[in-house]
């Protein structure tokens, strides 16, 4: 039993140790881009709103914003506004704001989306597996997806209206030169 | 001489003393020889001299803007207010482990002084363990680590300084939060010095027990109003009417105020019955190193945390530190486990020992899941280089179970006696808290709850209010039947006869305050973002808000754009001035929201957004939180509670007679 106790112990310390010293490595605030140059990865959820099946195969050729979101995430309450001046804008053309709910309940998602008064597809992403895939660290989180599938660039954090009307007005003059 | 020499000096001349004290205070204990004791503690009052020097020579520094040192430059400028520049001593790397070697030197000397007469062997190796825990911190602020002397080249020093950031110089809570916590964190050291000198001298008694139970009591007050305060600052001034994210560095402050919490009560259970002592041990051990391993978060820069610190040379310290604390602390354990057996068995389930057991469980299972959740980041890109956070969804499944167990279980466990309760004990015991316990559901639900955690938090928190109440009238009665005394008499004398244990209900009241304003703030805030022109209006639960007009408020520090609110509903008016507050060292403006606080709801706006050019239009969010001031008032009550459980009973001042040094020592 004592040997047991000390083997743990020693064990604990030393793999607590570790991590903490692999932790050095780098700076927590520079993360890592592994996805952008890649093609996006494909996915098919459902909808938040009304359970259709959401892919982004059903936006090929189109430009993809795609914004991973929690309800409990506040500042994705802070970009609102911004997304919603996007969608606004581009409501019906070749550009695409989709939205992806993960770590958060079907319920608060869509209390959340009402309550904002947001038109715009979400998907759920129940065991986040999507956002998991894309390399996603955090809520919120914006992806620009061109035309040609590729994912272009990458936003982390609360996202403003100047930084996603430059994402896209670069996006569409890649598609069209 | 400048404020640099002197504050320099001092620690300099410290870190020598605190390393004399080192050798002196294990010699004496080892040799038990009473001269170098005696010497030990001169040094011990020395050392904490120095390091006052040094943190008041800082603090000169920064009143009068000494620029040649680099972290008066970086926290400090000519317009930053006297009152923020004095306490920019902690906004800081450098000078926040300034103040904590400050404090640290405190509790050296106050062992040294105190300590040493009432138990002088295992004092004065306590005194040992202190010293060189003193001399770290002293090695920290004289090398590169956290040096806050560093000096400027002379023909570098800037005309004026950075000033502090902009987020540490909005709100007076900045005065409290940090202090409080720090002054939390130090004193678990105490306790901990304690128990490794009772684990190298083999004492297996429980008098270092009663020797810290001061200490551990006034670590966990401090940690737990600190957090309160530092809740209360985030929300203040932060701007989006939260308290708690489950940040880092928030999880780094709770984990050990969690084993502090379950210490405070197994030890009861080693007090009365003698049981749990390997446990008690392993919780003073485990709460040192938590506020540890909290620091090395907070300072190291591993972890992305919105409390973000750059990285010096204190990370790999502080890391080696950590790691030589949990190595003494759980190699002694495991040395001395045999001796430290309990002889006997907890016994009937329904006993105060079982649930002391069980809630300390809770307990623990609450720090590994908050533990978990904080350095799971680190372990997921250690193990397979995925970088993610783990969102607030994880603490909350996690902890608000564990959390309404414990709310139960804090019910319970007073109602029940020592050894177990029969059945007519039962029945006496828990009638009015279960009725009591019903009301609160059905309030719960009339007003308006929805879910099962809310609803199931008022019933148990008027089940634990009952308890309390119900502890109280039957102490009052006991006293005015045994002592003739008035109602008002008898229940003033609850407190100084048995501090202890009726502060420990107060602490009780204060914490369902707290469970009460968390549930209720969660889930009934009512939320309203308009753009109105001035003269426009909005409503909001009740409350009719009038944008009057926008204005700008230049002062030397800071420039804020201020929009001016009438607030009028349920009975009030008042008028609130939510800005956005631009400093010369910030591109980002930020948020500094106008709050009406009451005791029913709290009305928290927010200037979102402007219009720059013309101010012909203005943003303004909403939030009306109910019950969120209870949470501080709850925290005022929990450390208020502790007051009374700290103070020392009447008879226990007659009997404190200091026996002299040298047979002290010689008679151990």
């Amino acid at each position: 039993m004592k040997r047991v106790a000390r083997y743990t112990a020693v064990a604990l310390i030393l793999g607590l140790a570790l991590v903490l010293t692999l932790a050095f490595r780098r700076d927590p605030h520079d993360i890592k881009t592994g996805t952008v140059g890649k093609p996006a990865p494909a996915f098919t959820l459902r909808s938040l709103t009304d359970g259709t099946s959401v892919s982004l195969d059903q936006y090929k050729g189109k430009i993809v914003v795609l914004n991973f979101w929690a309800s409990w995430c506040i500042p994705c309450k802070e970009e609102n506004p911004a997304l919603t001046n996007v969608w606004e804008r581009y409501r019906g053309t070749d550009v695409v704001l989709l939205g992806v709910v993960f770590q958060d309940s079907a319920d608060a998602a869509r209390t959340y989306t009402t309550r904002l008064g947001n038109t715009w597809t979400s998907a759920i992403d129940g065991d986040g597996q999507v956002a998991l895939r894309y390399g996603v660290f955090g809520p919120p989180e914006t992806y620009f997806i061109g035309a040609d599938g590729i994912i272009a660039g990458r936003h982390i954090g609360p996202i403003d209206e100047s930084t996603l009307l430059t994402g896209i007005d670069t996006l569409r003059k890649a598609a069209r030169p | 001489m400048s404020w640099g020499d002197i504050g320099a000096g001092a620690l300099r001349a410290g870190l020598a003393l605190a390393l004399w004290g080192l050798g002196a205070a294990a010699y004496a204990g080892w040799k038990r020889d009473a001269r170098a004791l005696a010497s030990a503690r001169a040094v011990a009052i020395g050392a904490f001299l120095l390091v006052l020097v040094a943190d008041l020579a800082m603090v000169g520094a920064l009143l009068s803007h000494d620029f040649s040192l680099v972290y008066v430059a970086e926290n400090n400028a000519r317009a930053t207010p006297a009152f923020y520049s004095a306490i920019s001593l902690w906004a800081a790397l450098a000078g926040s482990i300034l103040l904590w070697t400050l404090i640290l030197a405190g509790a050296v000397a106050y062992v040294a002084i105190r300590g040493t007469r009432s138990l002088p062997r295992l004092a004065t190796i306590a005194l040992a363990v202190l010293f060189a825990m003193l001399s770290f911190f002293l090695v920290l602020v004289t090398t590169a680590a956290a040096d806050p002397f560093t000096r400027i080249a002379a023909d570098g020093i800037p005309g004026d300084g950075t000033g502090p950031n902009p987020l540490l110089q909005n709100h007076p809570l900045m005065a409290l939060h940090p202090p409080l916590l720090y002054l939390g964190y130090v004193l678990t050291s105490v306790p901990f010095a304690y128990a490794i000198a009772a684990l190298i001298l083999g004492e297996t008694n429980d008098r270092w027990l009663t020797e810290t139970r001061k200490a551990a009591l006034a670590s966990w007050a401090l940690l737990g109003v600190g957090i309160v305060a530092g809740a209360w600052w985030s929300y203040a001034v932060l701007g989006w009417g939260g308290y708690w994210a489950w940040d880092p560095v928030e999880n780094a402050a709770i984990m050990p105020w969690l084993t502090a919490t379950a210490y405070l009560h197994s030890v009861m259970v080693e007090e009365k019955r003698r049981l749990l002592r390997t446990w008690n041990i392993a919780l003073v051990i485990a709460t040192f190193a938590l506020t540890i391993l909290g620091t090395f978060l907070t300072r190291s820069g591993v972890v992305n945390s919105v409390h973000s610190f750059t990285q010096s040379a204190i990370g790999p310290l502080l890391l080696g530190y950590f790691v030589a604390i949990l190595v003494l602390g759980a190699g002694l354990l495991l040395y001395r486990i045999g001796d430290l057996a309990d002889r006997g068995s907890i016994g009937a389930p329904l006993s105060r020992e079982s649930i002391f057991l069980f809630q300390n469980v809770l307990f623990v299972a609450a720090t590994l899941t908050v533990l978990l959740g904080t350095l799971y980041p680190l372990i997921a890109e250690a193990l397979s280089g995925a970088q993610l956070s783990i969102g607030a969804p994880y603490f909350d499944r996690v902890e608000v179970p564990i959390g309404l167990a414990l709310l139960f279980l804090m019910g319970l466990g007073p109602q029940l006696p020592w050894h177990g309760a029969s059945r007519a004990t039962l029945e006496r015991q828990f009638t009015a808290p279960v009725i009591a316990a019903a009301g609160g559901a059905l309030v719960a639900i009339l007003a308006g709850m929805i879910g099962v955690a809310p609803v199931l938090t008022y019933a148990l928190a008027a089940f634990v209010m009952a308890t309390v109440a119900q502890e109280f009238a039957r102490g009052v009665r006991a006293r005015r039947t045994l002592h003739a005394e008035t109602g008002l008499a008898a229940f003033v004398a609850l407190f100084t006869r048995n501090g202890r244990r009726y502060g420990g209900y107060v602490v009780h009241l204060g914490i369902v305050m707290v469970v009460v304003a968390i549930a209720t703030s969660q889930s009934r805030t009512i939320e309203l973002e308009r753009t109105l022109a001035p003269g426009d209006a909005m409503d909001v639960a009740g409350y009719h808000v009038v944008l009057r007009g926008l204005r700008d408020v230049a002062e030397p520090q800071r420039a804020t754009t201020v929009a001016d609110l009438s607030i009028t509903g349920n009975g009030a008016t008042r008028e609130l001035r939510p800005g956005l507050v631009q400093y010369p060292n910030s591109q980002q403006a930020i948020g500094s929201p106008g709050i009406a606080a009451g005791s029913r709801d709290d009305v928290y706006t927010i200037l979102a957004a402007y219009d720059v050019t013309g101010k012909a239009w203005a943003t303004i969010r909403v939030r009306v939180i109910p019950l969120v001031s209870w949470l501080w008032a709850g925290g005022a009550v929990v450390g208020f509670g502790a007051l009374i459980a700290a103070w020392p009973p009447p008879r226990a001042k007659r009997v404190a007679v200091p026996a002299p040094v040298a047979d002290a020592v010689g008679a151990e």
